[in-house]
């Protein structure tokens, strides 16, 4: 249905050379096959499996901890759909079910057969008599997964954001090694990387542009989110495709017990959010959406051009999920959502991502769990202008369908298996001109793309002895570039070499990765480990963009005979530690990231529309390095956390700098954030946040000189110079109204940048109005001090 | 980057956003030659100007160079000498010829640097008017030039601009990217000149080899958003910045409506 007319006879052969590198290491796989435990086999052992959900809502809770109470090392974790299986000896146990911000539970349950348990927790604080140490909260320390960020969705509300938006992707920026695009800005760095190499995923499907009105808000609307992960490093073998991060994002399932809505009214937007059950207990769906009104207000004036004026974005959010039986549940979920913007009926201007994905859980046996995912993703911009002159559209769209098929296979207490393919079709079709006849602009067709990624996993959770715990696993990919289509070869100064026609289906390219992954814990005491990490990421879709900040309208390629994959391997080492009965979390993590093939642009590179953009790229080397800590007060009247990253971003291109390295743009020595928040009453809630970092390395000029009566300005040096630093403070408050059983209500405010700091959005030089020979330097500082006021409810 | 401007222009509207002028330490690096040579296709002054770039806080932006050897060579050897009338700016009069080639030699502190510019065919404006336009509730005026584009070639145009005999500063250059073949409506404006009824406008629409265009269309798009600033394409080695043009150059006149 979705696979292009490809060459077949050439695909095959291009899938046959996979397989036999496949088989080429298809000793290893036995090898590991080996190594897993027998005793699986044994006669006195029985699985305990089914899901651990809200008591309240029914909803899945992900990475819930189940536990034996005599053995705290036996245990496993509930995965993406809320499913654990465990296997234990047979007899009476005393099970420990526990998750974060949720009453830890003691199940008793007699095992003598293979055994199916749904377990119902009750959120709210731990209860003080329980023994924590065998609870979710030591998972951080426990868990052989090393540079994950948990965001709890909860913790969101509080902190203080701009306009009041709460915003997923703005509070990961205040996690250590997670630095922010700019002020306001929800796109994120890690790491080092670039904003195009983290891979962002709601319910698994790829979100092309996460941001709205130029990325000062994200697409996602907290309201609809149930889980948010962030991989800065160690990656699990099942996510594929950048090199820098995965953001995994889940979408609520919907209220399985009770239909409820809750919303919002706030300065910039508006939300709703309804959710219930189709068929109580078995299925459920939510429906949450967002618009802006700032237009609103244009339809008030007078001037027709004004008030015919556009500028809003919305978001919709949807999900549905049935229970068909015991074993197999169906998941619908999908994301639309868009900017519009328009300047009467001169200029219009609209972009937005859509999204829509189908899961099949299917529960095989008591250990052996299946999903089947079909994902499509699609980003687009349309641009049009019609005046006396011109009449013309530009649009462009860039697309993929995804069939994923993920196994895990619980084969002991002590060991589980991932494994799974997956194959993904990508298309892009770059900005096409559509004029009329009789304009003064031709229009212009440049040929669309399409590509294929085929990759395969195989990861093993394994706690080999009891302090010992590791994820290792292995991605092979390969991508292939397929015709139809003319394709260059350049030389190093940009110019044609050789042009060569594919026919449609003709492998152009391709390019196979294999990808090792290592993550392991070791616990040292019972409350503190070391981890160790290796992962090595690649990416076949790339970003192209030359200005500061991201643009819907920044053009998008994949690799091809001019761009090889970017590369990146990473290595870390950390230590971690829970102090006070877990009340406190504490890391330091360590880590050095190696790139290959990145790539930045020739002098005043054309982007835009341009046939031969492959041209106009320049490929080095990229090195990362730092050191992350983070404290955190997990509950009390006042928690919160610290963070602080030490860190180094450099990069090498042999065209730039004279081919030395030169920081990159967003190397930002030292990077802090504090969060706090405090229980004041019990109806008001407030909370601070304080961010500091180094400014953004930047290109100034070193000099000047005259050109027919213009001055210019003389460069020496690729960021050579750093903007000033930036520190900010925004407070919140949280009042809960007088609200009945039925209704609840809060009023939220917020006042971004406290005291009024001008931090610098750019710093450019322009001669004197009153006398030009005289050149000065000015800043532009984007927002003052902002208050915000938001009103939610909930029945 | 248009809509970079749009988008910094609805955070003044909303007035978010402020301006101000700060001191920032720049660096004292080398000085760098600068030449800068243009051949027309009229009979008069050409001119070649030679400088060293300054410090950014320098007073005076031109740091001439004297005493440089400037010879321009056509493509049937015939030379033409270039003498020093003030400091750093070479004259020598005579008339380009369109389709012909140009190099550039100048000869200084014991180097040699040299540019090849062929000068383009000329492209003629049949038309020149004033319009208007209404941005957010204001009235703006501009010089409409109209012009039909030669179909199949690549053609550059740069345009200058004196209002009221003040000295002709340039406006922009454009090229056919998107308009090959077209009858092209330029409209000539810049954000920072308001026109008014009664200003007498004189136009130079001046047609320009490819790397002449590269080097005013880089000095064009470096906007605050640029990512990454650096120096305008040099038709020169060794190092030294500026261009060599050739150009096929028209002067309109026009008194604005």
């Amino acid at each position: 249905m979705f696979l292009p007319a490809v060459n077949w006879h050439k695909a095959c052969n291009i899938v046959g050379m996979f397989l036999t590198r496949f088989r080429r290491y298809r000793f290893i796989f036995i090898a590991l096959l080996i190594s897993a435990p027998f005793h699986l086999f044994s006669q006195h052992l029985f699985t305990i499996s089914g899901h651990i959900r809200d008591a309240l809502t029914g909803e899945t809770l992900i990475g819930a901890s189940i536990r034996l109470k005599a053995h705290p090392g036996t245990g496993t974790r509930t995965n993406n759909y809320g499913f654990f299986s465990l296997t234990v000896q047979g007899g009476t146990h005393l099970l420990v079910v526990s998750h974060v911000g949720y009453q830890t539970q003691e199940v008793s349950a007699d095992i003598v057969k293979d055994t199916s348990l749904t377990v119902d927790l009750h959120s709210g604080e731990l209860l003080e008599e329980v023994v924590i140490s065998q609870s979710a909260h030591r998972e951080n320390v426990r868990s052989p997964q090393m540079g994950i960020a948990r965001v709890d969705v909860n913790e969101i509300k509080h902190v203080p954001v701009l306009m009041g938006e709460k915003d997923v992707l703005k509070t990961i920026q205040l996690l250590p090694g997670v630095l922010s695009g700019g002020e306001g800005s929800s796109s994120f760095y890690v790491r080092g990387g670039t904003g195009d190499q983290n891979l962002i995923l709601l319910d698994e499907a790829m979100v092309y542009n996460a941001s709205h009105l130029f990325g000062f808000f994200s697409t996602f609307n907290s309201d609809a989110i149930k889980e948010v992960n962030l991989y800065k490093g160690g990656m699990p073998a099942q996510y594929g495709g950048r090199i820098s991060s995965v953001l995994d994002i889940t979408m609520l399932d919907g209220n399985k017990k009770n239909f409820g809505a809750e919303g919002g009214l706030g300065l910039i937007a508006s939300r709703l959010k309804v959710d219930g059950p189709i068929v109580k207990d078995r299925g459920s769906f939510m429906i949450s959406g967002r618009r802006t009104y700032a237009d609103l207000f244009l339809k008030l004036s007078n001037d027709e051009d004004v008030n015919k004026s556009r500028l809003y974005f919305y978001d919709l959010n949807a999900k549905a999920n049935y229970r068909i039986n015991e074993k197999n549940t169906v998941f619908l979920s999908g994301y639309f959502g868009r900017d519009v913007l328009g300047y009467s009926n001169l200029f219009g201007f609209d972009w937005g991502n859509a999204t829509g994905t189908f899961r099949w859980n299917r529960v095989l046996n008591s250990r052996l769990f299946s999903n089947t995912t079909l994902v499509y993703s699609n980003f687009n911009y349309n641009v049009s202008i019609e005046n006396d002159e011109f009449s013309f559209v530009i649009a462009s769209r860039i697309q993929n369908y995804n069939l994923k098929q993920d196994f895990q296979l619980f084969s002991s207490s002590k060991s589980t298996w991932h494994f799974g393919v997956n194959l993904l079709h990508q298309g892009i079709s770059p900005a096409n001109i559509d004029a009329d006849e009789n304009t003064a602009v031709n229009s212009l067709q440049l040929e669309d793309r399409k590509g294929m990624e085929l990759a395969g996993y195989l990861a093993h959770e394994w706690t080999p002895i009891d302090r010992l715990s590791l994820i290792y696993g292995l991605r092979l990919s390969n991508f292939l570039l397929f015709g139809p289509g003319t394709f260059y070869a350049y030389d190093e100064e940009g110019d044609i070499v050789e042009h060569t026609e594919y026919r449609r289906g003709e492998v152009v390219k391709h390019y196979l990765n294999l990808e090792p992954r290592l993550s392991l814990s070791y616990q040292l005491q019972g409350n503190n480990s070391i981890k160790l990490s290796y992962n090595r990421n690649s990416q076949n879709l790339h970003q192209l963009s030359n200005s500061t900040s991201s643009l819907p309208t920044d053009a998008w390629v994949m690799s091809s005979n001019n761009i090889k994959p970017q590369i990146a391997d990473q290595a870390a080492l950390g230590y971690y530690q829970n102090f006070d009965n877990d009340r406190y979390e504490f890391s330091i993590e360590s880590y050095y990231k190696y790139m290959q093939n990145q790539i930045d642009y020739r002098n005043a590179a054309d982007l835009q529309a341009n046939e031969h953009i492959e041209s106009e790229l320049l490929f080095g080397i990229g090195r990362a390095y730092g050191v992350e800590v983070f404290l955190k007060r997990r509950e009390g009247r006042l928690n919160g956390w610290l963070s602080y990253a030490l860190s180094r971003s450099e990069r090498q291109f042999d065209g730039i700098n004279g081919g030395n390295w030169f920081a990159a743009r967003q190397d930002r020595t030292h990077d802090a954030s504090v969060v706090g928040m405090y229980q004041l009453t019990p109806r008001w809630n407030l909370s601070a946040t304080f961010v500091y970092s180094t400014g953004n390395a930047v290109t100034f000029p070193s000099g000047k000189y005259t050109v027919d009566g213009r001055t210019l300005w003389y460069y020496t040096e690729r960021n050579g110079y750093r903007m000033p630093d930036y520190h900010r403070l925004d407070l919140g408050a949280t009042w809960e109204s007088a609200s009945s059983k039925r209704f609840k209500s809060s009023w939220t405010f917020g006042i971004y940048n406290v005291y009024n700091r001008k931090n610098a959005f750019i710093i450019d030089f322009r001669e004197n109005a009153d006398n030009p020979n005289v050149t000065e330097a000015y800043r532009i500082a984007l927002f003052g001090i902002i208050p915000s006021v938001t009103w939610n409810f909930k029945f | 980057m248009s809509c970079y401007r749009y988008f910094m222009g609805l955070l003044v509207v909303f007035g978010t956003a402020c301006e101000d002028v700060i001191d920032v330490d720049l660096k004292d690096v080398t000085p760098q030659l600068v030449i800068v040579g243009e051949v027309s296709n009229r009979l008069e002054d050409q001119y070649v100007t030679i400088s060293r770039t300054v410090a950014f806080s320098a007073a005076d932006p031109f740091d001439a160079v004297s005493d440089a050897e400037v010879t321009v060579f056509d493509d049937r050897g015939k030379a033409f000498e270039f003498v020093e009338n003030t400091p750093g700016r070479y004259q020598s009069r005579f008339r380009g010829e369109v389709g012909r080639r140009y190099r550039l030699q100048v000869r200084v502190d014991g180097q040699t640097f040299e540019a090849v510019s062929s000068m383009p065919e000329s492209v003629l404006a049949d038309s020149i008017g004033t319009g208007i336009r209404n941005v957010f509730n204001e009235e703006q005026k501009f010089i409409s030039v109209k012009y039909q584009d030669p179909i199949g070639v690549s053609n550059y145009y740069r345009y200058l601009w004196s209002i009221n005999g003040a000295p002709p500063k340039m406006v922009r250059v454009s090229n056919d990217k998107f308009t090959d073949g077209k009858y092209v409506s330029e409209d000539v404006t810049d954000f920072e000149t308001e026109l008014d009824t009664g200003d007498s406008v004189s136009i130079w629409m001046q047609c320009i080899d490819k790397a002449t265009f590269d080097f005013w269309n880089a000095v064009q798009a470096n906007n605050p958003g640029n990512a990454a600033p650096a120096n305008p394409p040099s038709a020169f080695g060794n190092g030294a910045l500026g261009y060599f043009s050739a150009q096929a150059v028209a002067e309109y006149f026009i008194t604005v409506q």
